[in-house]
């Protein structure tokens, strides 16, 4: 179990990479909030059970909150802008992620192709790493990333 | 296109707004995700309730709810902000950072004040430490605080001489120039543990190619970011001037400089401001910041009109064009003041909000003052959108500005300004919004004090209270504990592939006379023997580009308790490298707390391989040899008739090497009992020809008859040893000992085929590829038909060729000759990726200009350094003939 000592470096650590394991989880899940809960959730995960190395805690911390979000995107659930139709966060990163080309492109994959190429372009993790990290082959890896950039050239051809 | 794509990726992603840094870390272990869904749920039955919520609190956004963090009062983001009035550490007390009103009485440090300006207090940026230096005639105390409890941690104590110039961002490390505060910026360094004091790597001295203007380092001290002007900017030119700004990159972990990157429009100028007076000359110097993360640089021009942001990963810059909006004031018209006096200037300044979206710039304009010294006041203060450039808030405030920090969430900036000019100053601390840059709050300071952001204070544990020491380098010895952190940093930073960071576990600042570094000796397939440090750095990094690595190891220390001042312990090691592995030997030597020598060996401790004569020869180290003495050759004479002599110079074993087979040369050489055997030792095996050939002896001093026993082996197809053993003169019959012949099995089992002289070999030294190679043709000479082929060794000479295959690097020459004093053979105007070079000539040194060794270099001289592939020839005497029997090839920079 992690000790008071660990947790302060545990929260150093969370803090470091926090700002780009974020805007990679808002670009990969598209909702802002899903993503700030998410690594929230990968945080306390972490002072449960933390990784066993601290080389690439921006990858694990990606990994775990993936995880999360996906659990509760299973869950059937009202969240609090479906019911009040309220303008949210989640809006302003519709209005942003339009805006920016990287955010159009990103809509026209999967889910999945989304976590591996915002892993492999924006936290500038290798498909050895994304391959451990998602528990998938790195051909697999591969061929995900190929195949988003196939996606994404007859979208956009001027991302190259 | 990976790389383009990266960066558009970043550039673009991170644009997306960061939530405040205090709603990132929710509550200690509340519920996760699922407890929190279910507590969402009952949402969906009071959605019309959600509704009304919402419509009462006017359109607060989701987040509002979702504040997770537990506010303390005083802390923002884990962080709380102290007045420092004191240079000392005296004083320093904790303020709100929203009323900026004192939040306790009692100072953090118990530090009393004190009227003698002889101190400094630093703190780490994560706010974890706070360093406060005593300076006392010469010396300095160095003590350790921990920024949290107030407590004093220890004493910093390194183990070489110092300057503390940075801390790393948690505090744990600190590097300073090695020497005093008088070593230059540019000269060596070293990184050191703060709390053992510890070397943990040396920074190898640099040559700038200009003058610091700045130099930020990262979080880890990984990397030194020099901020250069190709000279010093002039406050007192009379005549228009201009600097412009480039940065030189120095990676701490392998010393490499980057080449200079320009960064466009970022100039430091000095022109005539008037008023209407030639000797009114302003100077005007660019901002220079480095973001939170340590990912990005950015430099703004002197008119706040360009800003340059370098993604120091890629070293990529982009340059942004600032503006505004509107221009209904417009800052960024020439911000250039009146000069009231010689040396005015305006210095820009600028540092990054928390989450790296922005900027936030200002002008200070320093006016000196004959009377009341220099004054500053403030032309402006912006933020500047990093994505678009754009200014997204602007004040004309004018109050000078003293201190700078900016709240670790991002929401404020907290400034120390000065209201009123000398005799009697005043100032005041205020707070402004970051985001509007409106005042918000402020508060008078009885005097000038400086803003820390430190760690949230927690209680103070009981622990004891250090002492003071009373040496500045501690007498480590060699004891077991010290020889266990040499030894096992050896092998973890060997495996590391850190050539730095293992060059501190070795006593090099100590000649090998002084009990410093003596030798290092390796045989990974080709013997090495190395007794200057440089020489070891560059052997180590071609031994770390063939993949080598120890993959096991077990050490026989001595027993804990004592405390020596030298050890001798010996490991045994598996080894693995592109091409083979390798199992054996090694003896560390320590000699007061350093290793001062590291002995590898593929057989026994103390042993070691010689290459010469076309052979690889293991022998102890101890003996001399192998020395040809046969000097005449005659006819029916041995090729080489070699010995080796033990430390008294009585011969051990003796080798004929003859071109003939083994079993022809035993049969009509070798009259006496012959029999072929196989000889093993230590797991290797051989099959060998033995032959007992016994001999009489006469003398004044008695007579006597002795065995001599050889072992004739077929070491190339072409080429035969006889290893041979005599037993002792004696009076009378003498035989061989058992111990003369278990040293004779051992070398010849181990006997081989040596190094292969003319091999090409090739070097990629910082951004150049060298290869150079050995030529042995008898044209080469000093009676040559040509310069060409003039050669200090008889028939050798050097074929060299070069390509640059890094970026351009602007002017440059080929260098080629002795390593003392290399000739320039062309010079470059431009030196652009892809030119290439070559040369082949007489090896060109003089054999005479030393007795056993010569080193050539064929090399390019850049701005930064000389590069190049040093070739040292080791030779000997044969017949009058000087033969060539060792080469190596090493990287070679200076």
């Amino acid at each position: 179990m992690i000790t008071d000592h660990d947790e302060l470096d545990w929260e150093r650590l969370y803090r470091t990479v926090y700002p780009s394991v974020y805007r990679a989880l808002v670009a990969t899940l598209l909702d802002a909030d899903l993503a700030s809960d998410a690594l929230q959730d990968a945080f306390v995960a972490g002072l449960d059970r933390p990784p066993l190395h601290d080389t690439n805690v921006a990858g694990w911390l990606f990994r775990v909150a993936i995880r999360k979000a996906g659990r509760s995107r299973r869950r059937p659930t009202v969240r609090l802008t479906d019911a009040g139709g309220v303008a949210s966060g989640r809006n302003q990163i519709d209005v942003l992620l339009d805006r920016l080309s990287v955010g159009q492109l990103l809509r026209m994959l999967s889910p999945r192709q989304r976590s591996i190429v915002v892993a492999y372009f924006y936290l500038d993790q290798t498909q050895e790493q994304i391959a451990e990290l998602l528990g998938i082959r790195r051909g697999t890896v591969a061929a995900t990333i190929s195949q988003a950039l196939t996606r994404m050239r007859k979208g956009e051809s001027h991302v190259q | 296109m990976s790389n383009d794509l990266r960066d558009v990726f970043k550039r673009e992603l991170d644009q997306i707004p960061l939530q405040p840094a205090e709603t990132w870390v929710p509550e200690r272990r509340r519920p996760i995700l699922l407890p929190r869904l279910a507590w969402r749920a009952p949402l969906a039955l009071l959605a019309a309730l959600v509704v009304l919520v919402v419509a009462v609190v006017g359109g607060r956004q989701l987040a509002t709810f979702r504040d997770h963090s537990a506010a303390t009062p005083g802390i923002v983001a884990g962080k709380a902000l102290y007045l420092s009035p004191s240079f000392n550490g005296s004083g320093w007390i904790q303020i709100d950072p929203t009323t900026l009103k004192d939040l306790s009485s009692k100072p953090l440090l118990d530090i009393a004040p004190s009227t003698t300006n002889s101190s400094e207090a630093e703190a780490s940026t994560d706010g974890s430490t706070i360093f406060v230096n005593d300076f006392n005639g010469g010396a300095v105390t160095q003590r350790v605080y921990d920024a949290r409890t107030g407590q004093l941690r220890g004493y910093f104590v390194p183990e070489v001489a110092m300057v503390v110039d940075d801390l790393s961002a948690d505090g744990s490390l600190a590097m300073g120039r090695v020497g005093d505060n008088r070593s230059p910026v540019d000269g060596e360094k070293v990184i050191v543990s703060v709390a053992d004091g510890h070397v943990v790597r040396h920074v190898p001295a640099i040559s700038l190619p200009g003058v610091v203007q700045a130099r930020p380092t990262a979080a880890d001290l990984s990397a030194i970011y020099y901020v250069l002007t190709p000279t010093a900017v002039s406050l007192i030119a009379t005549s228009p001037q201009e600097w412009p700004y480039s940065l030189v990159v120095q990676s701490t972990l392998t010393g490499a400089l980057s080449a200079p990157i320009p960064l466009p429009g970022i100039l430091a100028r000095t022109f005539d401001a008037g008023p209407v007076s030639a000797l009114s000359p302003l100077t005007v110097r660019p901002a220079i910041a480095l973001s939170a993360d340590g990912r990005r640089l950015a430099a703004l021009s002197a008119d706040g009109g360009t800003l340059d942001v370098v993604d120091l990963r890629s070293l990529a810059v982009s340059s942004l064009t600032v503006h505004k909006r509107t221009s209904l004031i417009d800052l960024f018209s020439p911000l250039v003041a009146e000069a009231k006096t010689l040396n005015d200037q305006e210095q820009q300044a600028m540092a990054f909000t928390p989450d790296g979206s922005a900027v936030i710039s200002w002008v200070t304009e320093t006016h000196y003052d004959d009377v009341n010294g220099a004054t500053r006041t403030t032309r402006g203060i912006q933020r500047v959108d990093l994505a678009t450039g754009l200014v997204t808030a602007e004040t004309s405030a004018s109050d000078g500005i003293y201190g700078f920090t900016m709240s670790p969430d991002g929401q404020n900036v907290y400034l120390v300004v000065r209201i009123q000019e000398p005799p009697n100053p005043l100032y005041v601390l205020r707070r402004i919004d970051a985001a509007s840059l409106e005042l918000k709050a402020e508060r008078t300071l009885p005097d000038y004090a400086e803003l820390q952001l430190l760690a949230a204070p927690t209680p103070a544990a009981a622990t004891a209270t250090p002492t003071p020491p009373t040496r500045t380098q501690a007498p480590v010895g060699c004891p077991r504990a010290r020889l266990e952190y040499l030894i096992e940093g050896f092998f973890t930073m060997y495996n590391a592939h850190h050539s730095a960071d293992l060059s501190n576990l070795f006593k090099t600042q100590q000649s090998a006379a002084a009990g410093g570094f003596s030798d290092y000796s390796d045989n990974p397939g080709v013997p090495v023997h190395i007794t200057n440090v440089g020489k070891l750095l560059a052997y180590w990094e071609q031994r770390f580009a063939a993949g080598d690595r120890f993959d096991t190891h077990a050490v026989t220390y001595p027993p804990d308790g004592s405390t020596p001042t030298t050890a001798n312990p010996i490991a045994t090691f598996t080894r693995s490298f592109t091409g083979g592995t390798q199992q054996g030997n090694i003896q560390f030597d320590c000699n007061d707390g350093l290793l001062v020598a590291v002995r590898l060996s593929s057989d026994y401790p103390g042993w070691e391989s010689r290459d010469a004569f076309g052979l690889r020869f293991s022998v102890p180290v101890a003996w001399n040899g192998p020395a040809d003495i046969d000097t005449q050759k005659g006819p029916d004479a041995p090729k080489n008739w070699l010995v080796f002599n033990d430390a008294t110079g009585s011969t051990t074993v003796s080798v004929w090497l003859v071109d003939d087979t083994a079993e022809h040369f035993a049969a009509t050489r070798l009259p006496g009992d012959r029999r072929t055997l196989t000889i093993s030792d230590a797991g290797q095996s051989r099959d060998v020809i033995e032959v007992h050939a016994p001999a009489t002896w006469s003398g004044p001093a008695g007579a006597g008859s002795y065995d001599n026993r050889h072992l004739v082996i077929q070491v190339t197809p072409t080429v035969a040893a006889d290893v041979f053993v005599s037993a002792p003169r004696i009076n009378g019959p003498s035989s061989l000992t058992p111990e003369q012949v278990q040293l004779q099995d051992r070398i010849s089992v181990r006997l081989s085929a040596g190094t292969d002289l003319a091999a090409a070999q090739t070097y990629v030294v910082d951004g150049y590829t060298f290869t150079a190679q050995l030529l042995f043709d008898h044209a080469y000479g000093p009676a040559a038909i040509d310069a060409a082929h003039f050669s200090g060794l008889e028939g050798v000479g050097l074929a060299c060729t070069w390509s640059r295959t890094g970026n351009d690097v602007g002017k440059a020459e080929f260098l080629f000759g002795p390593a003392a004093a290399p000739a320039s053979l062309a010079g470059y105007t431009n030196l652009t990726h892809g030119t290439s070079g070559s040369r082949i000539g007489g090896f060109p040194d003089a054999a005479s200009s030393d007795t056993s060794e010569t080193h050539a270099v064929c090399a390019v001289r850049d701005a930064i350094l000389d590069h190049g592939i040093e070739v040292v020839v080791q030779f000997t005497r044969q017949a009058g003939t000087t033969v060539v029997s060792q080469v190596a090839f090493n990287p070679w920079r200076r």
